[in-house]
């Protein structure tokens, strides 16, 4: 009967619960960014903290606003080392050592199988692809987290989502999850966790897993699960050590709401602006020309969305009216993507690499200028996003926003040459 | 005692008002009072945040959408919004109110944002019952009462406090 979250939160509350119940449930670990690090540092001051608690992993991880880009950004910056030194946090990444947040929690294997994790970001829901329950919330949370080991939560309401079949080709995990957003109306995935399940499981990498997970927050919800298997399990061997445990709901799981989806009935998408669950079919777009294409993000700056781009730009040349930014999502997916020549690929196409890091989705570097278009691979189009807030900005999978670098508007044909 | 907070109308906002328009990310290193209060919704309308000391906003479903930065709920308290009424909230910018006692008002009633108040209205919001009163046009709109945990955050100044008021129920969790 349980569901996936009823399991993990079963563990961290001790006791029964059901939906509508407001309970305090026990944290595993507590992440920051350089944004959250200088938030939570004088909550902590205030609220008295001696030391810093043995049962909970503090990761602290500068990501965005990397290299500092302003003096203001750089003071930010020496808050959170100051944090670091103070507290003598040990898992500390400093600018060039480790990438964005989420990508790093995941391959060093903070993020574990059947844990809770609060962070000050709402990406967090990324670690649901590995079971791993992560709520984001703003610095007063994760400060009372860090300092009584504990978060309040509302039991949410659930949506399960089974899963059968495998996308077809130019299909991928940023599709489904932009067609998710337009199918599940707001008024239900809002606060809601939603579970992921089905023979379909199988058929997605880790890497669309997470990008799943991750594109889903933008619906509104408070956190998202992928059903563990083989693949979860070879993963968290590989990067995680000490204790995790997989996570799968019980055949006769119960939901609040249940959808399933066939995934190979799934299109290529694209959310246009201003909203993420602003979801339209590929085919229905007019013809949108483009003045960026943006490929990274916590969303799809990993070594597969690296590959798909690799695949279409090789030997081929970016469109002359075009800027193509790619933003490998940590260093070891940097240092992989240069042994595999992904790297080389995209310099000789014309693209610009820059440095793992938030980057050109926060409006950290890349800045759109009014009336200029971005299609990109991020997870947020709001007004002023990524710039000017008369810029537009249409998301779309590393396919798409590679394709459409070479033909100068949105497309997912390979139009190299015709344009 | 009862929670109701009174206040008058300054900004009628629509659906969707996510934390990069309540506070844009390029500020987002800033956390002191007087550095935050002046971005308060600078990029719909950057003359917006000086009117709003003592007033109400009203705005349409998933206010407070995007990023989980406390910074869209604290620029909104330190701009001196003494209430938050919306269609809907965002969980992360929800938790973030009720933690620092921001009471931020659900008006799921039937009636549209537009029907409830325009700006200039003065409105009083009862927590505990639900109902929300637009004293200027003289009509009642009910809406979901909101829940008595919630209510003690507002009245106890927020989540530090209440954690230090309730431990033994922390440690043994409590149902509603």
């Amino acid at each position: 009967m349980p569901n996936m979250l009823y399991k993990i939160l079963f563990d961290k509350v001790g006791r029964s619960f059901k939906t509508g119940d407001v309970v305090f449930a026990k944290i595993d670990c507590a992440m920051m960014h350089d944004v959250g690090t200088a938030g939570v540092a004088p909550l902590l001051d205030s609220y008295g903290l001696k030391k810093l608690p043995d049962d909970i992993q503090i990761v602290v991880i500068l990501d965005h606003f990397v290299p500092a880009c302003t003096i203001m950004h750089s003071e930010s910056h020496v808050k959170a080392r100051s944090f670091v030194k103070k507290w003598d946090v040990e898992d500390f990444y400093e600018v060039g050592r480790g990438g964005i947040c989420h990508q790093v929690m995941l391959e060093d294997g903070f993020a574990k199988s059947g844990n809770l994790i609060v962070a000050t970001d709402a990406h967090v829901t990324t670690y649901g692809g590995i079971g791993c329950l992560g709520l984001g919330c703003g610095v007063t949370d994760v400060a009372i987290a860090i300092t009584t080991g504990k978060i309040w939560l509302k039991i949410p309401k659930t949506i399960g989502i089974k899963i059968t079949g495998k996308f077809s080709t130019k299909v991928s995990a940023k599709d489904f999850a932009i067609r998710i957003l337009k199918d599940i109306p707001f008024s239900l995935l809002d606060y809601s966790v939603v579970e992921i399940y089905g023979d379909g499981i199988s058929s997605l990498s880790m890497d669309e897993r997470f990008c799943l997970c991750n594109m889903l927050s933008e619906g509104g919800i408070k956190s998202c699960l992928v059903a563990c298997d083989s693949k979860t399990e070879e993963y968290m061997k590989k990067h995680a050590d000490g204790k995790y445990k997989l996570i799968h709901p019980d055949s006769d799981a119960e939901y609040d709401f249940n959808y399933s989806y066939n995934l190979s009935e799934i299109e290529p998408m694209i959310a246009v602006p201003h909203h993420p669950t602003n979801g339209i079919a590929l085919s229905n777009l007019p013809e949108v020309k483009i003045n960026q294409a943006f490929i990274g993000s916590c969303t799809n700056g990993r070594l597969e969305d690296l590959r798909v781009a690799a695949n279409i730009l090789k030997g081929k040349k970016v469109n002359k009216d075009v800027r193509l930014v790619i933003t490998p999502g940590s260093q070891k997916i940097y240092k992989e993507a240069i042994k595999e020549g992904l790297i080389d690929i995209f310099i000789d196409s014309g693209a610009l690499i820059t440095n793992p890091s938030c980057g050109a989705c926060i409006g950290a570097s890349s800045l759109l200028a009014p009336g200029e278009v971005c299609v990109s691979t991020s997870n947020r189009n709001f007004k002023g996003r990524m710039g000017s807030v008369e810029a537009s900005i249409y998301l779309a999978s590393p396919y798409t926003v590679a394709c459409s670098a070479l033909a100068g508007y949105i497309t997912n044909e390979v139009l190299y040459g015709v344009c | 005692m009862a929670y109701v907070k009174r206040a008058k109308i300054g900004a009628c906002l629509p659906d969707n008002v996510n934390t990069d328009l309540i506070f844009p990310a390029r500020y987002l290193v800033l956390f002191k009072p007087e550095e935050i209060r002046t971005h308060l919704f600078e990029d719909i309308n950057p003359s917006l945040a000086k009117d709003l000391e003592n007033r109400a906003v009203i705005g349409g479903a998933n206010f407070g959408c995007g990023s989980a930065r406390e910074q869209g709920l604290s620029a909104l308290k330190y701009a001196g919004v003494q209430l938050v009424i919306a269609k809907s909230f965002s969980r992360a910018f929800f938790r973030n109110g009720f933690n620092n006692a921001v009471p931020l008002f659900i008006a799921d009633c039937p009636e549209p944002i537009e029907e409830i108040a325009s700006v200039g209205d003065e409105v009083e919001a009862d927590f505990e019952s639900g109902l929300l009163r637009n004293i200027t046009t003289g009509r009642d709109f009910q809406c979901s009462p909101t829940s008595i945990f919630l209510v003690s955050l507002l009245k106890e100044g927020g989540i530090w406090n209440y954690c230090q008021n309730h431990k033994d129920e922390m440690n043994g969790g409590t149902d509603e």
